[in-house]
């Protein structure tokens, strides 16, 4: 059981230089990740088109629920998009210096800049995201909350 | 503007990794809540799934972006190099979850469905089977209910109808297709006279009709039309005896509509067929007795004026023979005429007669003809067997009257016989009247001859040689004397039988009364 332990540390250690939102540098990392959005929003895409097809219910909770996938979708797009931006960023283009207060990305500011710098405000999709998600849970357990007293 | 500055970026980065953990945090709670609530629901199972993925999301991206700021401001940006691996892995891992947990979730809720919508089926099922179960169980207890109301219902229209079979005293039988007795009531065996109804069942209905027509007819007609009623039919009984019954009958019809047998209902009018007969000859013989009465009352005078003229004329002509022979004839057929006349008034029952009747002992009467007539009978090879109740009492009677009927049933006895027989005369008392039977050991009467035998001038004898009178008197003067005088040609009774006798006439005489 230690030796795992020990195996495991190391391995975490040894691992090369990953970013999240962040950049994965050695090749497997980032296909894996990628692959592991694409099934994100495949699974997204699936699970909106079955609740379509097959219409579990109706109500606010359900719209909450559908607005927080639709925006998961948005945020795995959007991450997709900057993970790939990143790996045609010239390596130059950023300054990492030690204070991370100045850290820039350098122009020349192209579109493809622009985009990278703005999608990388990936957050303002995810939290509103979560936020529906709380909401159309928070709603079903209220429904259903008054629905078992009401019986 | 030559660089952007990357802190807004981390900023909202910071900010945004505690919001999403705070709010997956509170996603979990809502699922958890849910799943505890609602642990049969798939959909609330798959949420508590997604929300846990979020949850591990959250921390997982929310530690690696504030760690990361955190590490590079303290100056040790390779340890961010270490985490930010194990970070991105476990987002990844995260993303496939949720993924999977997706794509699982229609076909477990599918199969849940199913397995539920199954289970509401045999639920169903279950109680559909409970209520049938339940149903079954009432119909059983009402159909049990409703069987013994119907066997005791069954019992009761048995038992009444058993009592009306057994107890009726008109004949009730059923019999087969094949026309054989399969049932009867104790009133038919008695008629029958059988002494147990298995002697019966299972014989055919056909030997007991005394007459092959009547019970032809009486086929023809139950098959024709079905039924059959007030049959009239002379049935043979097992003692030989006759008895007339009226039979109303069905056939049987099975439920293909084939005869099954008949069933009917006899009804014995023996008796009431006897007295019709006697009433009718009774009537009969009223009628001859006033034709005969008028007859010899009309011919009596001038009988007796050709036999006064007659006998005055041979007084007159006794010189001349051969008138007086003549006249002699005249006389003696005039006699003869005197002495029809005279039966025929004994016929009808002249009232002049009573004047000759007082108390008498029948013995008397009997011994006295039977002595007068022995020795001729003797001659004839024929045995007189008096069997006399001495304790006999007097019965009011004309006794030359009597010995007149006992001589001609005497007479008529000896005719039958012819040679060689024997007479057995009785004499006993049986209830209010005295009994006087005289049978004979001769040939017996032929039934077609019977019901004529009393009629005056019937005889079966040769012409010149009885004028068929004797049976005619003889039932005159005992119906005079308020009796009767039946024959019975064979007899019935045993102690007749045991000696042979083929013809017993029966006296009967009231007792002790002026008739």
């Amino acid at each position: 059981m230690q030796r795992i332990l020990i195996t495991l540390f190391i391995f975490f250690l040894e691992v090369s230089k990953v970013w999240a939102v962040q950049v994965h540098g050695p090749p497997e990392g980032f296909y894996s990740h990628i692959l592991a959005h694409i099934l994100f929003t495949i699974s997204i895409l699936f699970i909106l088109y079955f609740s379509r097809r097959h219409p579990m219910g109706a109500g606010k909770a359900w719209l909450y629920f559908r607005i927080s996938l639709i925006l998961f979708l948005l945020w795995n797009l959007d991450t997709m998009m900057v993970h790939f931006l990143d790996l045609r960023l010239p390596e130059e283009a950023l300054y990492l210096s030690p204070n991370p207060f100045e850290h820039k990305l350098y122009g020349p500011l192209t579109f493809e800049r622009w985009v990278y710098y703005i999608g990388r405000f990936d957050h303002l999709i995810c939290v509103p995201a979560m936020w529906f998600m709380v909401q159309s849970l928070r709603t079903f357990y209220r429904e259903f909350k008054e629905q078992k007293v009401r019986n | 503007m030559e660089s952007l500055p990357l802190y807004p970026v981390y900023s909202v980065d910071f900010l945004g990794s505690f919001l999403m953990l705070l709010l997956s945090l509170g996603a979990f709670r809502y699922s958890l809540e849910l799943k505890r609530h609602f642990p049969q629901s798939v959909l609330f199972m798959y949420l508590f799934g997604l929300s846990s993925a979020f949850v591990a999301l959250s921390i997982s991206r929310s530690i690696g972006h504030m760690l990361r700021f955190i590490f590079i401001y303290a100056g040790v940006p390779h340890w961010w190099q270490d985490l930010a691996p194990v970070s991105g892995s476990l987002n990844s891992i995260c993303f496939v979850s949720v993924a999977v947990l997706t794509f699982v979730y229609p076909s477990v809720r599918k199969i849940i469905h199913r397995v539920r919508a199954d289970a509401e089926q045999l639920k169903r099922a279950k109680e559909e089977l409970e209520a049938a179960n339940l149903k079954l169980q009432e119909l059983y207890h009402t159909l049990e209910e409703k069987v013994e109301q119907r066997t005791r219902e069954l019992l009761a229209s048995e038992q009444k109808f058993r009592r009306l079979f057994e107890n009726s005293g008109e004949v009730i039988f059923f019999c087969d297709a094949g026309g054989r007795i399969s049932d009867i009531n104790p009133s038919g065996v008695k008629l029958l006279g059988f002494s147990r109804k298995e002697e019966i069942i299972g014989r055919p209905m056909r030997d007991f009709f005394a007459d092959e027509d009547s019970w032809r007819r009486y086929v023809e007609t139950l098959c024709k039309k079905g039924f059959i009623k007030d049959f009239e039919a002379r049935l043979r009984s097992h003692d030989g005896g006759e008895r007339y019954v009226i039979i109303t009958a069905n056939t049987i019809e099975g439920e293909e509509g084939c005869k099954r047998g008949y069933e009917g209902i006899a009804k014995d009018i023996t008796n009431y067929r006897k007295m019709t007969e006697k009433l009718i000859y009774s009537e009969k013989m009223a009628s001859l007795g006033q034709l005969a009465a008028g007859v010899a009352h009309e011919i009596n005078t001038p009988l007796g004026i050709i036999l006064g003229y007659a006998q005055l004329l041979k007084k007159e002509f006794k010189d001349h023979p051969e008138l007086a022979e003549e006249l002699a004839i005249i006389e003696s057929q005039a006699e003869v005429c005197k002495k029809i006349v005279s039966d025929l008034l004994s016929f009808a029952r002249s009232s002049e007669n009573i004047r000759g009747k007082k108390f008498i002992n029948l013995n008397d009467c009997v011994i006295q003809t039977v002595d007068m007539i022995r020795h001729t009978f003797e001659m004839d090879d024929i045995d007189l067997k008096l069997h006399l109740d001495p304790e006999l009492p007097e019965i009011y009677a004309d006794d030359d009257r009597i010995r007149q009927v006992i001589l001609n049933l005497l007479n008529n006895s000896r005719d039958a016989i012819g040679k060689g027989g024997e007479i057995h005369i009785w004499t006993f008392v049986s209830g209010e009247q005295v009994i006087i039977e005289i049978g004979d050991t001769g040939c017996g009467i032929p039934p077609e001859i019977k019901d004529r035998i009393f009629d005056p001038f019937f005889t079966t004898k040769p012409p010149r040689q009885g004028t068929g009178l004797g049976l005619s008197v003889s039932y005159g003067i005992i119906e005079d004397h308020g009796g009767t005088i039946e024959v019975y040609s064979p007899p019935k009774e045993e102690k007749h039988l045991k000696y042979g006798l083929k013809t017993v006439f029966v006296i009967r005489l009231p007792l002790g009364s002026h008739a």
